[in-house]
């Protein structure tokens, strides 16, 4: 009921303020001022009246509701008035069919990693592989589930453990082992057999620089990968030198030939790994690259002082994890060195 | 007409394994083996057709594609009066599609004897179960259009794949059940076609182990089951390695010790029918005790299970003896199929090593490469690579009789072997071997029994894949002339007390008269 005065006050004033400007003469704004008044409390009655219509999920928040709504008849006069009053009308008897939706909020999803079904059943993470493997008396089943997880694990450390399963006493284990030893020795000599097709048919320097390096990369994935032993890797090794230094024919200051050739002298326990190594670094190689090897040489020379200092120069992400309880050793004593 | 009729002949002149006859008295079931395929298990089936001249044999030989097999490598002996050849993963036309129901009946046998797989231990009535299967699956109540076309099956199919599969595609799921089963029914069909045998004998588990199940089960005849290789075992070795399998599972579902789903479907599959032809068989015989014990393993019943090693031809190999030159040539000689399981890698890299220290050694490689040309050629460029060129030599295929008596020391590198034919070969020629510790090499070099043993070391026994000790071991042969002599002297004597052909056919003829045409 109060609505609908409202509303009828905010008809009779609008119908008043518009009647107050007609006499509007030039230079008079008292009746200007009048309007705006008389208009304002129109549109401020209206405001409320329409808000008021509106089905509820329209009528909030309020405030901004009636400004909204107060704006559109006092900045429009008359037409703004009449318009509102047909929305009001149209969104009270007309409403848009909104239907349910079947939707509900839920509580967001919590990923785990690895799942907790898979988790349950690894028991073991890559520290126990070693054990179980070695463990003639483990179930045949559970080691072969060792045996695959150890695909998964960079060659260096997975192939002599592989090695060993070649003598295990279980056909599978023993097989499965073989196989994947063999797989990636036949996927480098493959490589090494197309390289050398690559070579023979290079004809300018560049592009015979870039078969020597791959074939002297190849070979000493061999070496360093732990996948020929005895004859065949001393072949290896003399392939590695041999191709590395018809390489640094073509290229004498390339710092990547110059490490390869650190890391295979260091391999032969040769003294010139250092110099050469240093060489590398001096050509252009990033430091943190180059350091642990010299911290290896720095200690099978027993020299502690320099792999403290080499080791405490090398600051975190310089250093690959595995590296980290060493260089956490090695600098740590350097911290502490008075107790040393 | 005419013109027919002279093609018919025709054909018939071209093709020397077209043998029929009614029936006979050995079914013989053979897969990817004899006559089409050269090396130990075909020499064996040769062999044992021709030590029973009195035997008549029906060979039904089961391969996957027939451009796979190339000319026969042998030729029928005389006995052999029946001969068939079927290629599973041939293309055929499946069977017309119809509105199949499926019998509830039949399908809660086969779910019960799915479960009998999963758990065979566990199921006590589980050999029985394809028993009742069996006659059902050619022109019964379980045919491949039951399989293929009705709504049990659809449902039993989804109902697996919701219940055990790891793997997130059903589409990968549902393939590859109907790829797997699909050989079941052809050898249903071949069962049912097959002429009458008095007996049935298969020389592996796997498709022909099936098909003597189902022929046992169809006729009630006996099945003896000989096995060389485990089957199973091998398949799920190659199954391991295979690339051809899918893995759907994304990052968040892989278990790093978890063999892919299909993987483990496959090998399950093998260890099901191996199970089938276990249970099946009257007699189940291993050629050493290390397999029989693994055949008990895999589910064979201990009570049916014997040894029967291989022997051979001793005065045909020991005349060699006298054809051998003063001095040991220094050749070693690895004599088989140019195939990975052979590791002939493993032996090319030991000749380098050997040749470091016995410049004058040379290395033959006696055996067909056509099995696997890639590999071949892989141990052709290993040999190149490692400058062993004038000293690898590649003879292919080769009568043992000519070149043993050329061989100083006969090789193996094998990562997998049974009881491997030619070291008794070479045994009886007077040849030692080195061996890697596989199947029953340790038995044939070192001796079984401990008067077996007191024969003493007929050579040595290394690990695989270890070209460093295979070499120093060959080396040690080569160039100990006592060592040498000792060695062929215990090979000698071994082969001659333990391995004679007339003590395997003895063996097998009283299997036959026990189970096949027993007084």
């Amino acid at each position: 009921m109060i609505t609908a005065i409202v509303g009828l006050l905010a008809l009779v004033l609008e119908v008043i303020a518009v009647f107050w400007l007609m006499p509007l003469h030039e230079g008079d704004p008292s009746n200007l001022l009048g309007f705006l008044l008389v208009h304002g409390i129109a549109s401020l009655c209206l405001a409320a009246f329409v808000a008021a219509a509106l089905p509820a999920h329209l009528r909030r928040p309020v405030a901004p509701v009636i400004v909204l709504l107060f704006s559109f008849s006092f900045f429009i006069p008359v037409l703004g008035l009449i318009g509102q009053v047909i929305a009001a009308l149209v969104s009270k008897y007309l409403p848009r069919h909104v239907p349910e939706l079947p939707y509900a909020e839920i509580p967001p999803i919590e990923f785990e990693f690895p799942p907790r079904e898979i988790r349950e059943r690894t028991k073991y993470g890559p520290g126990g592989l070693t054990a179980r493997l070695r463990d003639s008396g483990v179930p045949k089943e559970t080691r072969f589930k060792s045996l695959l997880a150890l695909q998964g694990m960079p060659p260096k450390i997975a192939n002599p453990l592989l090695q060993e399963m070649l003598g295990d006493p279980a056909d599978e284990v023993r097989l499965v082992a073989y196989g994947i030893l063999d797989n990636q020795e036949k996927n480098i000599n493959q490589h090494i057999h197309d390289e050398v097709e690559k070579l023979r048919e290079a004809e300018i320097d560049e592009l015979k620089l870039i078969a020597l390096r791959r074939l002297a990369e190849l070979y000493w994935e061999l070496v360093y990968g732990g996948l020929v032993h005895g004859d065949v890797r001393a072949h290896a090794m003399t392939e590695t030198e041999r191709y590395l230094n018809e390489a640094m024919k073509l290229a004498p200051e390339d710092a990547g030939l110059w490490f390869l050739k650190g890391k295979l002298l260091l391999f032969k326990r040769d003294s010139a790994a250092e110099a050469a190594l240093q060489r590398a670094v001096a050509s252009g190689i990033e430091d943190s690259r180059v350091l642990s090897y010299l911290g290896q040489i720095a200690f099978e020379r027993r020299d502690y002082r320099e792999v403290r200092r080499i080791f405490g120069s090398l600051s975190e992400g310089q250093y690959s994890p595995r590296l980290k309880s060493a260089v956490r050793y090695w600098s740590g004593i350097h911290t502490g060195s008075g107790t040393v | 007409m005419k013109f027919g009729k002279k093609s018919n002949a025709q054909e018939t002149q071209q093709d020397p394994l077209e043998r029929r006859a009614q029936q006979a008295d050995i079914g013989l079931l053979l897969e990817g083996t004899f006559p089409y395929v050269a090396g130990g298990v075909s020499s064996w089936v040769n062999q044992m057709i021709r030590g029973f001249p009195d035997v008549t044999f029906a060979v039904v030989f089961i391969g996957s594609l027939e451009e796979e097999y190339g000319e026969p490598k042998y030729e029928l002996p005389p006995n052999v009066v029946h001969f068939e050849r079927h290629y599973l993963y041939a293309k055929r036309a499946a069977p017309e599609i119809k509105k199949v129901q499926g019998d509830p009946a039949t399908f809660a046998v086969v779910e019960e004897m799915h479960r009998y797989f999963r758990a065979p231990h566990a199921h006590a009535e589980g050999r029985a179960l394809f028993e009742q299967l069996a006659p059902e699956l050619a022109g019964g109540r379980l045919n491949q259009e039951d399989f293929l076309y009705s709504h049990r099956s659809w449902d039993f199919i989804s109902a697996q794949y919701r219940e055990f599969s790891s793997d997130p595609s059903f589409v990968d799921y549902f393939w590859t059940v109907r790829t797997m089963h699909g050989p079941v029914w052809i050898l249903a069909d071949i069962a049912k076609n097959l002429i009458p045998c008095r007996a049935y004998h298969t020389v592996s588990t796997g498709y022909a182990g099936m098909l003597g199940a189902l022929l046992k089960y169809r006729t009630g005849k006996p099945l003896i089951l000989s096995e060389h290789g485990i089957y199973t075992k091998e398949r799920r070795i190659d199954l391991f390695n295979a690339h051809w399998i899918p893995d759907n599972r994304v990052i968040f579902q892989r278990d790093p010790t978890e063999i892919a789903y299909f993987r483990q479907m496959w090998m399950r599959f093998f260890e099901g029918i191996g199970k089938i032809c276990y249970d099946a068989s009257d007699a189940i015989i291993a050629l050493f005790e290390g397999n029989r014990r693994r055949q008990i393993e895999d589910g064979a019943d201990p009570a049916r299970t014997s040894n029967i090693p291989n022997g051979i031809d001793i005065e045909r190999y020991g005349a060699l003896r006298a054809q051998r030159p003063q001095t040991t040539p220094p050749v070693v000689a690895l004599i088989g199929r140019v195939v990975p399981i052979k590791d002939v890698m493993t032996f090319i890299r030991s000749i380098r090593t050997v040749v470091n220290r016995l410049p004058n050694a040379e290395a033959w490689i006696i055996g067909p490469e056509d099995e696997d040309a890639d590999y071949a050629q892989e141990c052709r460029n290993l040999a190149v690579g490692l400058g062993l060129t004038d000293k690898v030599k590649f003879l292919g295929f080769q009568r043992l009789t000519d070149v043993l008596p050329q061989v100083g020391v006969v090789a193996l590198s094998s990562i997998s072997e049974a009881l491997p034919l030619v070291l008794l070969e070479g045994f009886a020629a007077g040849v030692p071997a080195v061996t890697t510790d596989v199947g029953a090499c340790r038995q044939l070099v070192y001796g079984l029994e401990p008067e077996d043993q007191a024969f003493g070391a007929a050579g040595s026994v290394v690990g695989i894949a270890d070209p460093q000790a295979l070499a120093s071991a060959i080396v040690e042969l080569l160039s100990d002339h006592g060592k040498w002599l000792a060695a062929s002297t215990a090979g000698v004597r071994r082969v001659e007390t333990y391995y004679k052909q007339e003590q395997m056919f003895g063996r097998y003829r009283s299997i036959y008269e026990a189970h096949a045409w027993p007084a």
